[in-house]
């Protein structure tokens, strides 16, 4: 602690010099005896500090300033905290550490280990913070060991740090006050009964002296600021929002709820495995299948991959019980195929042939007709090879009757629809054609069909869409 | 009495520095020992060094409590988060407390947007949107998990400033069935740090 010693008092050759006069020198006032010790006092204390914390750099420890207040009131912003490096996986609950910034890059972060993550990685916290830090501390970015703490030393590099030139302005008028009054030159001035008579000497000496402090001074500063590393620690504060809930419906229950839900005469699901018939999941129609077809193809419904399909090429299902149909009706289907042939998809069978049909032909575009004229045509072909749900709508009133949708969307409509009611058997994926139907549909479809259902209502666009949706 | 006085003097102007030095290295001691040995105290909050803050207008209500779930289900929220602080800092915005049964968090897409505008949770008003984040909830839930992980690139530079996110869930109209009954947990945190 002696460094600085030259700089604040005389050297052992000049101390004669004041001691020689004094006795006969009448004694310094009690103010000035103030000023000096308070000068002196201070630049000690300055300079104290400022070796306590560059010190430590000859152990390899490392002094960094503090420029941020999240570790308050253990922690000031300017303080200069030195830590010594330890391993990484050392370092325990309640030590406070310097890591690498998780979160700001070439930054680092002195705050206080909480604890270990299951992981293994250290959790840290300020104590200004209410909360830890959410990113955590890998072992080998630890950089160090806090040690020491020397308060006030840093200051002026946060004063830089927020251009905060009036303390730092102030702090050097203070310090330079300090130096000026323990020089002994300083007292002519105030105290002409003091050492005027060291002559030329004196002025000398002061020179010396002055140099010295000074020297010492910056060299300090110097030292202060290369050795200490910048900005620490993090202020953070969150705002959060407590944890939302998602549940899942017991049952998705889906498409077929969805159907149910608007009570179809019948609604043939086609996920059997195997056999001639297809249940109604309604009413109790059980649909006769006959010709060539394969049960268990992929279904329509994407999330219900457990229900299957019906696969027709020269098959069909047909309805056994003969239902009347009016002008309030509706068809819907799932299809898919990548054939250009066309061919019946829903049709009610009066006699031989169709007298109402839901059909595709040739061309792939979805037609719903009736005794060979077109109601309505979608407007893009679906033999794509991709599932199709369709829906066909009839109203007996208003000024659009017949709509046809495609995929949950209304893409065709027409202010003529069915206009009589009509008695018949419905039949999937076959329809013997009497006279030229638009589109030159085969009488067989050939591909796949899947979720077949006929309502004795017209559903709206809504209660569609809500089917395709689910 | 000159003499006395002359010497009293003496002593105390040639104590001054040792006293000085003996005084900081109690000073250092000090600092260190509370700083390092002590266990962390309760923050004042009359720091001269300024702060950040910030705070959201949920009234600490969870964003979403929404039940029955079905596929092809969705819904939307905003919120507005105010920072106050008086130092510049950044936001982010990460998941807390995530958790999810049957898989349901992997069905559930997730959309944050980041606006301005929106004062009240139905979005009135919300303009300006940026897509923060576009994907499966339980992607989000995983892996932005932090500051360094999270979300956004809002920048309050120091005083009073807002920003609304809206967040919209939707439930894929393809869930299968094995999510039924699953549920889905996720707390959203805005963090802020001074930058």
């Amino acid at each position: 602690m002696n460094i600085h010693v030259p700089a604040q008092r005389p050297a052992p050759d000049q101390a004669a010099a004041p001691a020689a006069p004094a006795p006969e020198a009448v004694a310094p006032g009690w103010g000035r005896v103030l000023r000096v010790t308070v000068a002196r006092a201070s630049l000690a204390m300055v300079v104290a500090l400022v070796i306590w914390s560059v010190l430590p750099l000859l152990a390899g420890w490392t002094p960094r300033v503090i420029l941020s207040g999240s570790m308050e009131p253990r922690i000031h912003v300017g303080d200069i905290v030195v830590t010594r490096t330890v391993p990484g996986a050392s370092v325990t609950k309640g030590q406070v550490i310097t890591v690498k910034d998780p979160d700001h890059p070439a930054k680092t972060r002195t705050h206080r280990v909480l604890r270990r993550a299951s992981d293994g990685t250290i959790v840290t916290k300020g104590d200004a913070n209410p909360q830890a830090d959410s990113s955590h501390i890998s072992n080998e970015n630890v950089l160090g060991l806090g040690v020491v703490r020397v308060p006030y030393v840093g200051r002026p590099a946060y004063w830089m740090a927020e251009q905060n030139w009036l303390a730092l302005g102030a702090t050097t008028l203070f310090l330079g006050w300090c130096m000026v009054t323990v020089l002994p030159g300083s007292r002519k001035p105030e105290d002409t009964d003091g050492d005027d008579q060291n002559g030329p000497s004196g002025v000398t000496r002061r020179y010396a002296r002055s140099r010295r402090a000074a020297a010492t001074v910056a060299v300090a500063a110097m030292v202060v600021g290369a050795a200490t590393g910048p900005a620490e620690a993090a202020f953070k504060r969150v705002a959060a929002n407590p944890a939302s809930v998602w549940s899942a419906a017991a049952s998705f229950g889906g498409y077929s709820d969805s159907v149910l839900a608007d009570s179809p005469q019948f609604y043939w699901r086609l996920g059997e495995s195997s056999g001639t018939s297809a249940a109604d999941a309604k009413n109790g129609r059980t649909g006769q299948v006959t010709g060539t077809y394969t049960w268990g193809k992929s279904g329509a419904i994407a999330r219900q991959s457990s229900e299957t399909a019906l696969g027709v090429d020269g098959g069909y299902v047909n309805q056994p019980t003969s239902l009347s149909s009016g002008t309030a009706f509706s068809v819907e289907t799932w299809l898919k195929t990548t054939r250009s042939t066309g061919g019946g998809l829903v049709s009610l069978i009066t006699g031989t042939g169709p007298e109402r049909s839901l059909y595709m032909g040739a061309d792939g575009k979805v037609r719903f007709g009736r005794n060979g004229t077109a109601l309505v045509t979608s407007t893009t072909a679906l033999n794509d090879g991709s599932w199709h749900h369709v829906v066909y709508t009839n109203a007996g009133s208003g000024s659009v009757r017949a709509k046809l949708y495609v995929d949950g969307a209304l893409v065709a409509q027409s202010a003529t629809g069915v206009t009589a009611t009509t008695s018949g058997n419905w039949r999937a994926g076959q329809a013997q054609w009497s006279g030229n139907w638009p589109g030159t549909p085969d009488q067989y479809f050939r591909g796949d069909l899947d979720e077949v259902a006929v309502y004795g209502t017209t559903l709206t666009a809504q209660r569609v869409t809500a089917h395709y949706a689910s | 009495m000159s003499v006395l006085n002359i010497s009293s003097k003496k002593l105390i102007v040639g104590a001054a520095i040792p006293m000085a030095v003996v005084a900081s290295g109690a000073m250092v001691w000090q600092s260190s020992y509370s700083a390092f040995s002590a266990t962390t105290a309760s923050p004042t909050n009359n720091w001269s060094a300024g702060t950040v803050a910030l705070s959201d207008d949920d009234s600490n209500t969870a964003m979403f409590t929404a039940s029955n779930l079905k596929p092809g289900a969705t819904g939307t929220k905003c919120i507005a988060v105010t920072s106050t602080g008086s130092l510049a800092s950044t936001v982010k915005l990460y998941g807390t407390n995530y958790d999810t049964t049957n898989g349901l968090a992997g069905n559930l897409n997730l959309k944050i947007e980041e606006g301005t505008g929106a004062t009240t949770a139905s979005c009135t008003g919300f303009t300006g949107a940026s897509t923060l984040y576009d994907g499966a909830m339980s992607a989000f839930g995983t892996t932005k998990t932090s500051f360094a992980t999270g979300v956004s690139s809002w920048a309050p530079t120091g005083g009073t400033a807002t920003k609304a996110y809206r967040i919209t869930y939707s439930l894929s109209s393809s869930t299968p069935d094995s999510a039924q009954g699953g549920t889905a947990a996720l707390g959203f945190t805005w963090e802020s740090q001074n930058s």
